[in-house]
């Protein structure tokens, strides 16, 4: 059994004053992938932006594994985190979006903005301001950060949102290659996916 | 090759690009500017010397105000589109990341309208030696503004009516520099040294300089949290 990559202990998560998570405890260890699912309000993006640290839990203890996992190349961040938001500066290329955090992140990539754009079919609209791209395509500049920081977890919140049937299959080829590595996932999703790993299943019951 | 940090470098060439690729941003401030100026001459009395009194002062009100008005977008969008929250995961000093917005900031609002308070304050029959002083001060104030205001603006952003947070919020840091940076210009228009004035605008500056991007780190970190 592999060192768990994610642990967290008991954790309580409240959105806006409301509890939405309660004495919630799990671990995600090289090559797994837990799924989070439940209905609408059931607080997948809270837990998710809480696993990020975006969030600070009431109580309980969000533990990360920061040192080199299986055979992924480097430590890089500890994780990358997919929200909602594709976090792109409308004004700017998807080459220049990925190029300004490649500068400024610590560690740097350990992949270039031009050569991850490229295998995700992004080549010829890397030049392009990213408000004239499409929903997907924006979608999958964003999945481009997984590419460009070898991190052990991933953090998707319904990553396969506006993607079409190709760079679905593109993501969930991209997920087994991670989990081969020793990878971990977390994803928060309503849409079906096919893995080649076993998806452990958390059903979150809605608190109200 | 510049001395600032890689960081600082790039925040502040990010806020140029985009700035410029939707140019009504710029203009907004320096449209306010040049309209509040063009204005004020008709709604005093014509009374001989009355206006040249006061010019430095309103031309130090109106930045004050333009530049103000455009602190709300400084954060805005990178905070609506996410792109603050991956900023922050990225391991990116949100300190220099402080800075860089704030020069970036400063390029495009506070040092055009001092440059253009030269023309304007010529066209207010503005003697030379005031001029300068005027637009030295602003260069200085302004730069305070931008420093300071970033932090407030970086505390308000997202929050419903942060707008009008923001301008009461960084009011009260900005009449120091109206009342020392209009009464330098003032001083020099009457013959006497603004020095006391200067070194106050300069100790602002550095105050600021050494204090707000701390303190604009840790309003993004709360914001997102």
């Amino acid at each position: 059994m592999s060192k768990p990559i994610l642990e967290v202990t008991n954790i309580s998560l409240s959105r806006a004053q409301n509890l939405v998570v309660r004495d919630l405890s799990l671990s995600v260890s090289g090559g797994e992938i837990l799924q989070l699912s439940g209905s609408n309000g059931s607080g997948k993006t809270t837990i998710l932006r809480a696993l990020a640290g975006l969030i600070m839990p009431d109580n309980g203890r969000v533990a990360r594994l920061e040192e080199k996992v299986g055979n992924i190349t480097t430590s890089s961040n500890s994780m990358v985190y997919i929200g909602h938001r594709h976090g792109l500066e409308e004004n700017l290329s998807p080459l220049e979006n990925l190029n300004f955090l490649s500068q400024v992140s610590t560690p740097s990539p350990v992949r270039d903005g031009v050569s991850v754009l490229g295998t995700l079919g992004l080549k010829t609209s890397m030049h392009v301001p990213t408000a004239r791209l499409s929903a997907g395509q924006k979608q999958r500049v964003s999945l481009a950060r997984l590419l460009m920081f070898d991190a052990p977890l991933w953090l998707l919140d319904e990553p396969f949102t506006a993607l079409d049937t190709s760079s679905k299959k593109q993501l969930e080829n991209m997920i087994d290659a991670h989990l081969d590595r020793k990878g971990a996932v977390v994803l928060a999703t309503h849409q079906k996916f096919n893995c080649k790993s076993h998806v452990t299943n958390y059903s979150l019951p809605l608190i109200v | 090759m510049t001395p600032f940090p890689r960081t600082v470098n790039e925040t502040t060439s990010r806020e140029l690009r985009k700035t410029f690729r939707n140019p009504s941003e710029i203009f907004y401030p320096l449209i306010f500017f040049v309209l509040v100026l063009t204005m004020f001459p008709f709604a005093i009395p014509p009374v001989p010397g009355l206006f040249n009194s006061i010019a430095s002062g309103i031309v130090w009100t109106a930045a004050l105000l333009a530049i103000s008005l455009s602190l709300e977008t400084l954060f805005k969008a990178d905070y609506g589109s996410g792109a603050l929250e991956i900023i922050h995961l990225s391991g990116a000093d949100l300190v220099l990341v402080g800075i860089g917005k704030s020069l970036g900031h400063w390029i495009i609002s506070g040092l055009p309208i001092a440059l253009l308070a030269f023309p304007i304050g010529w066209a207010l029959d503005l003697n030379f030696l005031t001029l300068w002083v005027l637009v030295l001060t602003l260069m200085l104030g302004s730069a305070t503004m931008s420093l300071t205001g970033a932090s407030i603006s970086a505390l308000t952003v997202g929050l419903r009516g942060g707008g009008f947070l923001l301008v009461m919020l960084t009011l009260p840091f900005f009449v120091p520099l109206l009342i020392f940076g209009s009464s330098a210009a003032t001083n020099a228009s009457l013959g006497i040294v603004p020095e006391a004035e200067l070194y106050f605008l300069g100790g602002m500056f550095v105050l600021s300089l050494t204090v707000a991007p701390w303190a604009t780190a840790h309003a993004i970190r709360i914001r997102l949290g």
